[in-house]
């Protein structure tokens, strides 16, 4: 799976292209301090987390149970890899 | 109900879920194909007896709305019809599958595990820039406790056992930022080593202090590959409780080379910048997946 961020956000996109501009003339962060500013950039974004907004249970047996119990549809997100992990 | 599974095992695995989505998945999109691959991943809607409504294989909203629209309509109509819904008998045989998120550490350490190119990697596609991947690295318990110094000391040290360390470096540590990615090999680490550090003690609470580094190589071929990285971070343990409460490490450095579905190209042997992010995950249920090579931890 490819995790993109899937709003065209121009002002998003020119802050995090000055972001990663500033942190590649830095040197490498080897000490505690600098830490908070590497997990800023790799660790997901709001807009990258959207799809979690979603209840998703994580097991299509369960779900299926659950849709019994309360009259409903059920809506599949099937892919290589479990979407909620690694795709 | 919305749920997400993953659909190599749907496919074709024989488990009581397994089957009923061989049954639906074939009224969709991709049913009956083989090439270019087999593949039946897409979006479904379906009854809870496993009857077919619609499905796609899309990221468009459009598209997906209008299959959702397709769905409800389908819906409506079957709402009378006695095997719409999930009988008793599959109710019950669906209760008995077993899942690897059966063995997920209630009582050990969970981390999200995030991937991203840094700055400087090379982009052959529109969507590499933003690309990132996430998995989960499980704990038992005792795991936990291991990643612990033993002494209420300031300045006592552990050094991470090889074990953990390496099962780390070998299976969470790839690079899988823009696909899946295999699990390195025992014989493609060349260093996993990790410890960590009593900075301070506030009551119940060790704050630690965390470092390291680790490098593989998979030598040979077309599949040559590795990943070398620093690590750095913090983590807070409750001594009473003897559970972490807060934990952020991270693993900066260079990998190169490429496997089948990690869509990695152009000069295969040069290295370029990648990190990795390892923090606490939430406990809720869209965080109980288990790891990608859970089968490999050996549980």
């Amino acid at each position: 799976m490819i995790r993109v961020m899937t709003t065209t956000r121009p002002v998003a996109a020119l802050a995090l292209c000055l972001c990663a501009a500033s942190l590649a003339a830095q040197t490498t962060p080897e000490t505690q301090s600098e830490l908070d500013t590497w997990l800023a950039y790799v660790l997901p974004k709001p807009d990258e987390l959207a799809w979690r907004k979603i209840p998703w249970r994580y097991e299509l047996g369960t779900a299926l149970v659950e849709a019994k119990q309360q009259n409903k549809p059920v809506l599949l997100w099937a892919m290589n890899g479990h979407p909620l992990g690694c795709t | 109900m919305p749920v997400a599974d993953e659909v190599f095992r749907l496919q074709s695995k024989k488990a009581p879920d397994c089957l009923l989505f061989q049954r639906f998945c074939e009224e969709g999109h991709y049913g009956g194909r083989t090439v270019p691959t087999n593949t039946r991943q897409g979006i479904y809607a379906v009854t809870s007896g496993g009857k077919f409504l619609a499905s796609c294989n899309t990221r468009r909203a459009r598209e997906v709305q209008r299959m959702l629209e397709r769905a409800l309509t389908k819906w409506k109509q079957l709402q009378e019809s006695p095997d719409a819904e999930l009988s008793d008998a599959d109710a019950k045989s669906l209760s008995r599958v077993h899942r690897y998120e059966d063995r997920y550490p209630e009582d050990g350490l969970v981390l999200q595990v995030v991937s991203r190119d840094l700055p400087g990697a090379l982009e052959l596609g529109w969507w590499h820039k933003t690309a990132w991947n996430l998995d989960y690295a499980w704990f038992k318990k005792h795991e936990a406790e291991a990643l612990v110094p033993e002494k209420p000391e300031i300045g006592a040290r552990r050094e991470v056992p090889k074990r953990l360390a390496e099962r780390l470096v070998r299976f969470h540590l790839v690079d899988n930022v823009r696909g899946q990615t295999p699990a390195f090999e025992a014989a493609d680490v060349k260093t996993a080593r990790m410890s960590t550090k009593l900075a301070s003690i506030d009551g119940d609470l060790w704050k630690l202090e965390i470092e390291g580094t680790t490098a593989t190589n998979h030598e040979g071929g077309p599949w040559a590959r590795g990943v070398e990285t620093k690590l750095v971070g913090r983590a807070t343990w409750n001594a009473k409780r003897k559970s972490f409460v807060a934990f952020e490490l991270l693993a900066r450095g260079k990998r190169w080379g490429r496997t089948r579905y990690n869509s990695r190209g152009g000069d295969v042997t040069k290295k370029e910048p990648i990190g990795f992010a390892l923090v606490l995950a939430p406990r809720d249920a869209g965080c109980r997946v288990a790891p990608a090579a859970i089968w490999r931890y050996r549980w």
